[in-house]
């Protein structure tokens, strides 16, 4: 594969995947000279009426409404390749933690229950409908690859992605760090 | 007869967001909205889950604050659980906090902020790669800068991001003699680092001064903590100023009085303001430019001189109004960032071995208020005698200034779209208010 396209996108979850992307410091121009990031909305001005066609798509996170499984099903159908990120990317992590509450309880209390909210209410114009619990993408869509685990360190990231584009099955530790993450890790 | 254009996502900001413009057939704004558009149900979870959990649980709120989240959560346990963290705790966490402003106020600004000064015409090249290319000393500095922010948040919490080492109180570890010496060398080099960045940028916002003075020129009320007059990130008392006139000063435990928060139908973030002053009148700005607005001065030397200088720029003797002068603030914070980092890697007591209180659980409410990068945040849990969180309340900086930014993104709306084409670069023109507030939805 010479120098692929890439795109990645976040969907619900804690962010850090998107944050370590950055914590590659002087290395981003390293994975820009490995693979064209052709789409990212957190770096770049990539907007959901624009997504390209891509060698490989890397998610992160859950998703949590209904606009996000819309996305997700575009990027599928865009990309040769869908790459999962950490825990919650790949199972469900933080996201999974309201599963034990339906969602009409969860925004009961956010909008109606919580100290200092007046005159509670719950939203719903022109904003996503919220799903009854999360869905991990594979739950949606075809996934070709888990980059298991959490917290990897930058120098992990960035071999796992050159390991991909060079056609190799990434090869990083699927190691688990957050002491509150339960779910079981599940070897492909 | 109305047209809607929705700008989505809002990019260069951490989580999803959009904007909706509303226009009269004559290309007129007739209305311009930003909505949160993820649900997030933290205060739920957070419910039946223990107490000493939440410093663990809450950095997921965000990663770019999550250094915050964790130390508001820490201590509003301290609070529930009424200890008085040792001193060497509180420098430690202290500590960890600058470590957080060094690297989110440099994300903010470099990252995010500056390619819309570079390229303000050209989608492509508007991201940090644009930067690399075009300006590829200043972009290996400012990334290198940031790096110095995060790698102190490594080295004394063991991560990156959402750091588990605050624990109700103290913290977990002391500082080894190996780890001072590491941190003080990354402090050293931010120092230089500053010295060079500081006069380019303050050049570059210089010249487009115009666009500073013109660019959605609002003026609110501002919050943000405050020690006797001075800027303060980690505690404090909470001051509520309108534009020239101080009208609140309390301790975080009152907040709930203060504070209310009105629920819009188009946004999963809600709209805080101050109960007195009643909704719209009480709509406020929290972040960089709010937490100047409320100090008298700096206690770091730099930043002091940093701050007269601002004030001097916008010709006034305390507050500056306006939109993008959030970034200018955000490098006044970023000077001081480093500067009291420095102070704390040399204070007599970082070194001590007592860093952690002990504590017996027992029911009761704790609030623990701190200033995040993007504003003033608050964690509020209520637990039982096993230490079963029952209640929850979180109110974070980007909720916080969710007034300002629809203020911001309908002034500038106002300004851009008055009848003319509407182009990619107009749009992402009413797209800088959002960035300006550095939000984390």
């Amino acid at each position: 594969m010479n120098k692929p396209s890439i795109l990645i996108y976040a969907l619900g979850g804690c962010k850090d995947y998107q944050l370590k992307l950055i914590d590659m410091y002087e290395k981003l121009k390293e994975l820009h000279d490995h693979a064209d990031l052709v789409w990212n909305p957190y770096l770049m001005d990539s907007k959901f009426d624009n997504i390209p066609d891509v060698d490989i798509a890397f998610i992160e996170g859950n998703a949590v409404d209904e606009d996000q499984v819309a996305i997700l099903k575009q990027i599928r159908d865009k990309a040769k390749f869908v790459i999962t990120l950490g825990g919650c990317g790949s199972y469900e992590k933080i996201p999974e933690l309201k599963t034990p509450f339906t969602a009409a309880e969860s925004l009961e209390t956010v909008y109606i229950k919580t100290e200092t909210t007046d005159e509670g209410r719950i939203p719903y114009k022109s904003i996503p409908k919220v799903l009854e619990t999360s869905k991990s993408p594979k739950d949606i869509i075809k996934v070709d690859y888990n980059l298991r685990g959490h917290c990897h360190t930058p120098k992990e990231m960035l071999k796992a992605i050159k390991d991909i584009v060079s056609g190799e099955r990434p090869d990083i530790p699927a190691k688990e760090l957050c002491q509150h993450c339960h779910a079981e890790e599940v070897k492909e | 007869m109305s047209n809607i254009i929705t700008i989505a996502p809002c990019t260069r900001i951490e989580g999803e967001g959009k904007i909706s413009l509303h226009l009269d057939d004559s290309r007129k704004i007739t209305d311009a909205r930003f909505h949160a558009v993820e649900f997030k149900s933290f205060e739920k979870f957070m419910e039946g889950r223990h107490i000493a959990e939440a410093p663990f649980i809450a950095p997921r709120m965000s990663a770019i604050s999550s250094v915050s989240h964790h130390l508001a959560a820490a201590k509003a346990c301290d609070n529930l659980f009424k200890v008085t963290i040792p001193p060497t705790a509180k420098l430690i966490r202290q500590l960890m906090h600058m470590g957080q402003f060094i690297h989110a106020h440099s994300l903010h600004l470099f990252y995010f902020a500056m390619p819309d000064i570079f390229f303000p015409y050209d989608s492509k090249k508007r991201n940090i790669f644009g930067m690399m290319d075009t300006q590829p000393e200043f972009t290996e500095k400012a990334i290198e800068l940031r790096k110095c922010g995060q790698e102190i948040i490594r080295i004394i919490t063991g991560r990156h991001t959402h750091p588990t080492h605050a624990v109700p109180g103290g913290v977990k570890d002391a500082l080894t003699e190996e780890q001072k010496k590491d941190i003080e060398t990354l402090i050293y080099k931010a120092k230089d680092l500053i010295h060079e960045l500081v006069p380019v940028i303050k050049n570059i916002f210089a010249d487009n001064d115009k666009l500073f003075n013109f660019y959605a020129p609002i003026k609110t009320h501002y919050v943000g903590l405050s020690d006797n007059g001075s800027l303060d990130l980690y505690d404090g008392k909470v001051i509520v100023d309108a534009p020239h006139k101080r009208l609140l000063e309390f301790p975080e435990e009152e907040y709930a009085k203060h504070f209310g928060e009105k629920v819009a139908t188009w946004s999963y973030m809600k709209f805080p303001y101050i109960r007195n002053q009643g909704w719209p009148n009480g709509l406020f700005r929290v972040g960089p430019l709010a937490r100047l607005n409320v100090s008298d001065k700096i206690s770091t030397p730099l930043a002091q001189q940093e701050l007269k200088e601002f004030r001097k720029f916008f010709n006034t003797s305390k507050q500056v109004h306006g939109t993008l002068q959030y970034h200018w603030a955000r490098l006044v914070e970023l000077v001081y960032a480093v500067e009291k980092a420095e102070d704390i890697i040399n204070h007599p007591e970082i070194m001590h071995e007592n860093i952690r209180q002990h504590y017996t659980i027992k029911a009761g409410s704790g609030v623990g208020v701190i200033e995040a990068p993007n504003g003033l945040l608050i964690h509020h849990y209520t637990c039982n005698d096993n230490g079963t969180i029952k209640r929850c309340n979180i109110i974070e900086g980007s909720e916080m200034n969710n007034g300002g930014i629809n203020m911001s993104v309908k002034e500038a709306a106002k300004q851009y779209l008055n009848g003319q084409e509407i182009t990619e670069p107009i749009l992402n023109m009413i797209e800088i208010a959002v960035r300006a507030y550095g939000p984390t939805l």
